[in-house]
């Protein structure tokens, strides 16, 4: 028999811990959890802390590579390259499936990606999925709202501006979101009511209080026109559309002298502002001044042909001071407009 | 301090009651009229079209007592099961009301031989014989009738023997003498091509389920307007060809006038039409027509858009003695006002004149223009009330009955909304449809006639503070001209005015005024001279008329111009 040099006790302890670590080994393995990989986990969380997003975003890629399962990091490294790479988060965010407790969040983060790159088909489907799942979101509403605004289908818009004012009744810009909706849909005497709540909420907000001078004056109100502009002129005295709208308003209160001084002001700030000069125009018209009326307006017929309205004032000008056969030209180019025209509401 | 107050306020008060005495006034007289008239137009759940349209008024003297009388079209329903248990009804046909004298009058429907049991639309009232009694026309969604008037209180239905039974949509019409041969032709308006067999229908989802809503006119194909030729001893021919209209597309016709429009002597016709270009068919002489509508500047409005045209008066709104447009259009839209500015021109002064605001929220169907407070200036009646009774359905907010609105002219320089003023029918909501003017109590004021959808008619009596306001009261009767004098122009000289008045047979919406023409000459002690210009172009001069008194003027009679 060979006698080593050790003692016997000491090659018992080295044994053991040979053993011991043998079965630790085994045991490890037999779990399915490399130690390195929630390492890798925990190591990309502390470089994120620690500002260093680089080795964060390789961490959480290897991470992934290993557990393509693990949706909870696929969400947090979506999070993580969205300041610096929209696209390549969108491609990590588009991998969750919808049936996990991650989806939610991922779509709320896709949506934002693509609405704020302006990219409408997939920030419209993202948000109509959010939709679904969150239907009492006043600001999932208010992002469809102005998605549809935006993208001029304000039919659609109506729908989730209404909403949002629902849902968030206290914030006047969703509020004056629905009015301009409305506005859009050749829906003027429904814009007062949501003004008037914009205006509640925020007493200085300017374009409430513009829009409102516009909404009381389709509806007939004058008076109250006339206050709301004149609010808006005295902040603002060179805001030409409020400047002609109080032209309007005056007009159409039968001071037709001071609707003249209002819109020759807006006309000094803004000399080719077309609709100043129609309205300009049609009041020296209802004077029986034709051969100004058409002195004004003809000069600008080559950049505004394409204009119903300018076309007909200029067609009238051009028949009442005797000029029948080329008003009568302009009237057949506002039939062909016409013909031309989108299909109404 | 506290006594200044008091005065303050008092002297506050005074001058609001005193512009408020000046505004037309009307209470409703209908309950003690004793007419008992419900219009008969049930919805569909389809939402057919036709039973949205209402009914026509129509004034006459149909028996020459020298107090208008009524007859009022009525509706019926679409299913037939509903309409044979409706048609044993005793409200089931148009109704003829005799003025007993009075504000009563008496229902004499069924002594006359009046019957129609059809959804009436349009009334003219015209003396196509010129036997010296008012005939009426009644175009219906089904076959025109033609009821003569006999002269004893009986009337034939003669439409089918003279070829006039026209079975489409006809709307409002009109007699007039087109030709200037003495006797009256008939211009009838048609809508649109809607066969009870094959009704075009349309629907709209709400919570998943479709829902019937009346169709737009627009898309649906339309009907040409026909014109009649009178060719005396009770011939009519259909001059429709002749007459230049098809010229022109078939157009979707609601409102009709016929007056001299640029008073070169004939009598031109103006058409508006629902959503399409509104028609000016000028007359070139012996009724030949060309649409002038574009070019004269009344086809669409200031903003070079088609607008959905139902009624049209015709009046001299400024004072300058030549006819203006009055159109009353759809919700969103501005009912226009198209100024007469001579040479076959008018000009859109809807803004200007002050109607925009107050007729945009609207959707106005009748209007009258008459002088309601006898200053000398026409005032105006619009009876509003949408077509779709399921707006909130589709989220919009736009209400199905609307209130009325009266409008007075400011001395010719802008109409002034006086609703509120008006009395207690101008303050509640209804389905208004049409109007018709006529002094039915011979006070010196004219009175209203209000048509509204499925619902009770209404009289309204004029009941304004005259203030020593005065009128004339003037029948014509043309000798070489047709004998109800229709398109006749008629000059009163009084105090350094001149009001010119035109003498029609069709206004407003599907309706017609009484003949005989109430003139207002405000404040006035001296007596008026009066120049008739009659159809044909002769013009006679007949002096020293009295103030509040009825004068009748006779072509001859007069002084030649």
């Amino acid at each position: 028999m060979i006698r080593f040099p050790w003692s016997n006790r000491t090659c018992r302890i080295l044994a053991a811990t040979v053993g011991l670590m043998a079965v630790s080994a085994a045991g490890a393995y037999i779990a399915g959890v490399a130690p390195l990989a929630s390492s890798r986990l925990e190591r990309a969380r502390r470089d994120i802390a620690r500002g260093n997003s680089d080795s964060a975003i390789k961490l959480y890629l290897a991470h992934l590579n290993a557990e393509p399962s693990d949706q909870a990091a696929r969400l947090e490294l979506g999070q993580l390259l969205k300041p610096t790479d929209a696209s390549a988060s969108l491609a990590i965010l588009q991998e969750i499936p919808a049936e996990v407790a991650e989806y939610p969040q991922a779509i709320w983060h896709i949506a934002h990606i693509a609405t704020a790159g302006k990219r409408d088909i997939l920030a419209e489907d993202a948000l109509l999925k959010l939709n679904e799942l969150r239907p009492n979101d006043a600001g999932v509403s208010l992002s469809l709202a102005e998605l549809y605004y935006r993208t001029e289908r304000f039919t659609e818009a109506l729908l989730f501006a209404k909403r949002a004012t629902r849902l968030q009744s206290s914030r006047a810009q969703s509020w004056l979101l629905l009015a301009e909706v409305l506005d859009h849909l050749n829906r003027p005497g429904e814009m007062l009511q949501p003004l008037q709540e914009a205006v509640k909420l925020d007493a200085d907000l300017y374009a409430a209080h513009a829009n409102l001078a516009y909404a009381n004056y389709v509806s007939g109100q004058l008076d109250e026109a006339k206050t709301e502009a004149s609010w808006c002129l005295q902040r603002h005295p060179n805001d030409i559309v409020v400047r002609r709208w109080l032209a309007m308003i005056l007009r159409d209160g039968g001071e037709h002298d001071a609707a003249f001084q209002q819109v020759n002001l807006a006309l000094e700030k803004s000399p080719g502002d077309v609709e100043c000069c129609i309205i300009a125009a049609d009041l020296l018209l209802f004077r029986r001044d034709a051969q100004q009326a058409y002195d004004s307006l003809k000069p600008l017929y080559p950049m505004h042909a394409d204009r119903r309205d300018f076309l007909g004032s200029l067609a009238r000008a051009a028949a009442m001071s005797g000029r029948r056969e080329e008003s009568r030209r302009y009237q057949q180019e506002i039939i062909q407009l016409i013909k031309q025209g989108p299909v109404p509401n | 301090m506290h006594s200044n107050s008091l005065i303050v306020l008092f002297g506050l008060l005074c001058s609001a009651t005193t512009v408020a005495a000046g505004n037309p006034l009307f209470e409703d007289a209908t309950k003690q009229s004793g007419i008992q008239f419900r219009h008969v137009s049930p919805l569909t759940p389809e939402r057919h079209l036709h039973l949205v349209m209402g009914s026509g008024i129509g004034w006459l003297d149909f028996d020459r007592d020298g107090w208008p009388d009524l007859y009022l079209a009525q509706g019926a329903p679409f299913e037939k099961a509903d309409r044979e248990q409706f048609a044993v009804r005793e409200e089931s046909s148009d109704r003829l009301l005799r003025n007993m004298g009075q504000g009563q009058f008496d229902d004499i429907s069924d002594m006359s031989g009046l019957a129609d049991l059809d959804y009436s639309m349009g009334i003219t009232v015209g003396d196509f014989d010129n036997d010296g009694f008012q005939d009426i026309y009644v175009s219906n969604y089904g076959a025109n009738r033609l009821h003569r008037n006999n002269g004893d209180g009986t009337f034939d239905e003669l439409a089918a023997s003279l070829n006039l039974d026209d079975s489409g949509f006809g709307s409002s019409c009109t007699w007039a003498d087109l030709d200037a041969d003495g006797n009256l032709d008939l211009f009838v308006c048609n809508y649109l091509l809607l066969d009870a067999s094959d009704y075009k229908l349309c629907t709209f989802l709400h919570e998943g389920k479709p829902h019937g809503i009346t169709c737009h006119p627009r898309y649906l194909p339309a009907t040409r307007d026909i014109v009649f030729h009178n060719e005396g001893g009770g011939l009519f021919s259909d001059m429709t060809q002749s007459s230049g209209l098809m010229q022109s597309p078939a157009t979707q016709g609601l409102g009709v006038v016929a007056t001299d429009l640029d008073a070169d002597g004939d009598i031109d016709v103006y058409v508006a039409n629902d959503s399409v270009p509104n028609d000016l068919w000028m007359n070139m002489g012996r009724g030949r027509f060309t649409n002038e509508g574009l070019l004269s500047g009344t086809a669409l409005n200031r903003e070079g858009r088609r607008e959905a045209g139902m009624g049209v008066a015709v009046g001299d709104v400024d004072g300058d003695g030549r006819p203006d447009l009055l159109v009353t259009n759809y919700y969103g839209e501005t009912n226009t006002l198209y100024r007469n500015e001579g040479d076959s021109f008018f000009l859109d002064i809807t803004d200007e004149f002050g109607l925009a605001g107050p007729s945009r929220l609207q959707l106005g169907f009748g209007i009258s223009l008459a002088d309601f407070d006898n200053d000398g200036w026409l005032d105006l009646f619009v009876a509003n009330g949408h077509v779709h009774d399921r707006q909130k359905m589709l989220d919009r907010d736009e209400p199905f009955a609307q209130r009325p609105q009266l409008f007075r002219n400011q001395t010719g320089q802008r109409f002034n909304d006086v609703s509120r003023s008006g009395g207690p029918y101008f303050q509640r909501a209804v389905v208004g449809r049409s109007s018709a003017v006529a002094d039915y109590d011979r006070d010196g004021r004219l009175d209203l006639a209000i048509g509204q959808l499925n619902s009770e008619f209404v009289l309204l009596h004029n009941v304004s503070q005259q203030v020593e306001m005065k009128s004339l009261r003037i029948e014509l009767v043309g000798v070489r001209c047709n004998r109800d004098a229709i398109g006749a122009v008629v000059e009163v000289s009084v105090q350094k005015r001149r009001l010119t008045r035109f003498r029609t047979a069709a206004t407003g919406y599907l309706s017609c005024d009484d003949a005989s023409l109430t003139i207002g000459m405000g404040k006035t002690t001296t007596p008026a001279e009066v120049v008739v210009r009659w159809p044909g172009g002769k013009n006679e001069t007949f002096r020293s008329l009295q103030a509040d008194q009825r004068h009748v003027l006779i072509e001859g009679n007069g002084t030649s111009e």
